[in-house]
């Protein structure tokens, strides 16, 4: 079901990654994604690979949810490894005096990307499990906002980021309702050619929206009774704070970050 | 604390003859009073709710809320702020993932220090019963406890008066408990507040109740007396309670009882007199 | 043929931190043409039990048989399971699409791979049911009032002549004229069509008026099932499942209590006051003595 899905969920615990600034965690990110991308050679890959279960860690968040929210990936990484044993040039391997048609080098390549994805996964999931989406939003507002000037609508692009976040799961819920109310009338979702399929999804969508536009509209009209006249002056319940903690996670990632570049050019 | 004079609305002035969804409304409301309005769907209460923070604003009349008329726009947010207002879906008012942070909404448009909004959204959430969901998800709460988190949410903004639109039109009877003893409770602690509803049972705990239909006041007076119009009230599509409309049955067949009545007890000691 | 339930449980998100449990050992049997109300608070296990009837959930462990189909078969027989038991969802007018109100209600029989003149005259049919004039068969259902858009979402399934209807809420949001109206509607519906009909509430005063059956849920359980003047009667029961009585019941019990000889089963005004006006002409007519 929809509702399974862990990736991208917050994680309400205690822990030194829930407390820091959401800004250091994101551009913690940033340097995480560059540097799993840029490593190279075994060390480089064990570095960023130690890194990564330094961080999660830290998250205190239990390995098992990261595993879930590992799920969804599986089929990619499997289906890109096989192709990449395939279809990469290289040395072909022999099962005694069979060709199976894979290289070395596709195996290694595959390892590689596969290792890559599955950083990448686990370091964007330490974000979205430690950071709740308001503090998440906050922290992609203050750090847009010195291109505020340049005329990017930060606080709006945050608000919208935060009140999408708010109606995923109502939507959720509200789909399903509908996906059931018309299987009642007979609608078949589930047969027929790609075309058939998509025209079966008319009788939901179109209630989908509606309703989507009836939320939008009552929630304006609720905003708007709680004087929301948009980010000017606007405070906060927890304002975002740059801490020690913040500062040596920086230095910390800085270091980590040169040490991953240098030994790409060793 | 609220006070409407000669007060009309109509939301298309191109059409005519103009159709009038309120047509000349005076009321006033005092401060710390429980007042319900009671009228059919389409009878021009959510209208008038609108206009008790200058949602809308009146095409005939005034409106205002402490003095301040609602059509001064230098006073536009000084009336928001005084009347804090609760919508009929709950899920549509709530604006954040974790609870508190909802409740904190208000307060941070209006620009409040994080440690007085801590202390508002804290003293809020004990005023409707829910600081140990402060960490909650809201879409995992139940219909009621979302609304009193809405509820929660108003108030927050320490406005004089509260205006409720058919805060439990959407509620089973539970949540419906939930959100009237919350009322009552806010009541009691010397909130003035305004309830719109068509459920007359609600209706009966309030300390004053106006009756619409067809965009007029037709009725206002204290419960007891309202509910005695059985007539009138089932003619405009209203319901009385059970035991008042027994009463009134049974005396209309003769039998010598009084039917100002609104709660069991009271139709039992009446009955009690010609039946012991 | 009728609907019938043997040993059925249901668990809520299996396997999931929010396991719960919604169903468990239902034991039931309606008969055609039965008018059964049924009762219970948000959670006791109601919404579960109907989308089982109709085979949008399947029972994870016991057996349904409606009109002698077993719902755990796939295929032809779901699509026949569907027409049979039509299901009228709590604010039903949320799923209306089309753009007039004769195309939404044609939606179903149209599923059912139905002809054009059998298909206009079951639309004809439905919507003459609910109260709807021609008038109103080229209108945007987006036009009309709430309470018309529900009777509109009600003649989409029964255009699709289900012998069993259930609604969930019929009357959920609407005001007392509303409400009035629309359960008259039903119980109109119900005596003209000959249809089993499920009406699932958590009022007790509206269920009281127009069933003759009612089963009450707690817990995913039944914990009543049993004639209206059997259910309430006990009315200390439903109280404590948290259901509330009809003003009359509660007033009933409490004159029962001061001593007055009434009968325990009042649950209409007409009855109460039919029972208080027997009293008092006794006890004048022995005072007169």
């Amino acid at each position: 079901m929809l509702k399974d899905i862990t990736l991208g969920q917050y994680f309400p615990i205690e822990s030194p990654l829930h407390n820091m600034d959401p800004r250091t965690k994101i551009l913690g990110l940033v340097f995480m994604l560059v540097a799993i991308f840029a490593a190279n050679g075994v060390i480089g890959y064990l570095t960023v690979a130690a890194f990564t279960l330094l961080i999660v860690l830290l998250s205190k968040v239990p390995f098992k949810t990261y595993f879930k929210g590992l799920k969804p990936i599986w089929f990619i990484i499997i289906f890109t490894g096989v192709l990449n044993f395939f279809l990469t040039p290289g040395t072909k391997i022999y099962i005694g005096n069979f060709s199976t048609g894979a290289t070395i080098e596709g195996v290694i390549l595959a390892g590689k990307m596969a290792l890559r994805l599955v950083l990448l996964i686990i370091s964007s999931s330490a974000l979205t499990y430690t950071t709740s989406p308001i503090s998440l939003t906050d922290g992609i507002e203050k750090l847009l906002l010195p291109f505020s000037k340049m005329g990017l609508p930060a606080h709006e692009l945050a608000m919208m980021m935060s009140i999408a976040i708010r109606f995923i799961p109502t939507l959720i819920e509200e789909t399903e309702k509908i996906s059931k109310a018309q299987q009642a009338r007979g609608a078949d979702f589930d047969s027929g050619n790609i075309i058939k399929r998509a025209k079966a999804l008319v009788p939901m969508l179109v209630p989908l929206f509606i309703s989507a536009f009836r939320r939008a509209d009552e929630l304006a009209v609720a905003m708007e009774s709680r004087c929301y006249r948009g980010g000017n002056g606007r405070t906060r319940l927890n304002p975002i704070k740059f801490k020690k903690i913040d500062l040596t996670t920086a230095i910390i990632f800085t270091v980590f970050f040169a040490i991953v570049i240098a030994l790409r050019f060793i | 604390m609220i006070k409407t004079e000669h007060l009309q609305y109509t939301y298309r002035t191109d059409k005519t003859p103009i159709e009038f969804v309120l047509d000349d409304v005076n009321i006033e409301i005092k401060t710390g009073e429980f007042v319900a309005v009671l009228g059919h769907n389409g009878c021009g209460k959510s209208t008038l709710a609108k206009h008790f923070n200058g949602l809308l604003l009146p095409t005939g009349g005034n409106v205002y809320v402490s003095g301040m008329d609602t059509k001064d726009e230098e006073l536009y947010w000084n009336v928001r702020r005084s009347v804090g207002m609760v919508f009929q879906n709950p899920d549509n008012q709530l604006v954040a993932t974790v609870v508190e942070e909802d409740v904190a909404f208000a307060p941070e448009n209006l620009g409040i220090p994080s440690e007085e909004i801590r202390e508002r959204v804290d003293s809020a959430l004990k005023a409707v019963g829910m600081y140990e969901y402060r960490k909650h998800a809201p879409h995992r709460l139940s219909g009621g406890q979302k609304q009193r988190i809405a509820i929660a949410g108003a108030i927050a903004m320490r406005p004089q008066c509260i205006v409720l639109d058919e805060p439990t039109a959407m509620l089973d009877p539970q949540g419906r408990k939930e959100v009237i003893n919350t009322i009552k409770k806010l009541k009691d602690e010397g909130m003035t507040v305004v309830l719109i509803t068509h459920y007359m049972e609600e209706a009966t705990k309030a300390d004053r109740v106006i009756v619409m239909d067809k965009g007029n006041v037709v009725l206002d007076d204290v419960p007891r007396n309202v509910f005695k119009e059985v007539k009138l009230l089932k003619k405009i599509g209203l319901d009385v309670p059970q035991v008042t409309e027994l009463l009134y049955n049974l005396k209309k067949a003769g039998l010598p009882v009084n039917y100002d009545v609104l709660t069991v007890e009271e139709c039992a000691d009446e009955l009690a007199k010609i039946l012991l | 043929m009728g609907i019938k339930i043997r040993n059925l449980e249901y668990i809520y998100m299996q396997g999931s931190p929010f396991e719960k449990e919604a169903l468990s050992d239902i034991n039931l049997d309606i008969a055609d043409g039965e008018f059964v109300g049924l009762i219970g608070h948000t959670g006791s296990g109601k919404s579960t039990l109907i989308q089982h009837l109709n085979g949008l959930l399947v029972p994870q462990s016991g057996e349904i048989e409606v009109n002698g189909k077993n719902t755990k078969e796939k295929g032809a027989h779901l699509k026949e399971l569907r027409q049979e038991v039509g299901l009228v969802f709590q604010y039903p007018e949320h799923q209306i699409f089309e753009e007039t109100v004769y195309k939404d209600v044609a939606f179903g029989p149209k599923n059912m791979g139905l002809g054009d003149d059998e298909i206009h005259e079951r639309v004809v049919e439905a919507l003459t049911y609910v109260g709807l004039d021609e008038s109103y068969y080229e209108m945007s259902p987006f036009e009309l009032s709430g309470g018309q858009r529900r009777r509109v979402a009600i003649a989409g399934v029964l255009a699709m002549r289900p012998k069993t209807l259930i609604l969930d809420e019929p009357a959920a949001g609407l005001d007392p004229a509303g409400r009035e109206e629309m359960l008259t509607q039903i119980r109109a519906l119900y005596l003209k069509s000959k249809m089993t009909v499920i009406l699932v509430s958590h009022s007790m005063e509206d269920v009281a008026r127009i069933a003759s059956r009612i089963i009450v849920m707690n817990d995913g359980k039944i914990a009543m099932d049993g004639k209206v003047s059997e259910i309430f009667s006990r009315g200390e029961e439903l109280k404590n499942m948290g259901l509330d009585v009809p003003q009359v019941s509660a007033l009933a019990a409490e004159l029962i209590k001061r001593g007055v000889k009434l009968d325990s089963n009042i649950y209409t005004i007409e009855r109460a006051k039919a029972a208080i006006m027997l009293l008092a002409k006794e006890k004048r007519g022995a005072e007169e003595c």
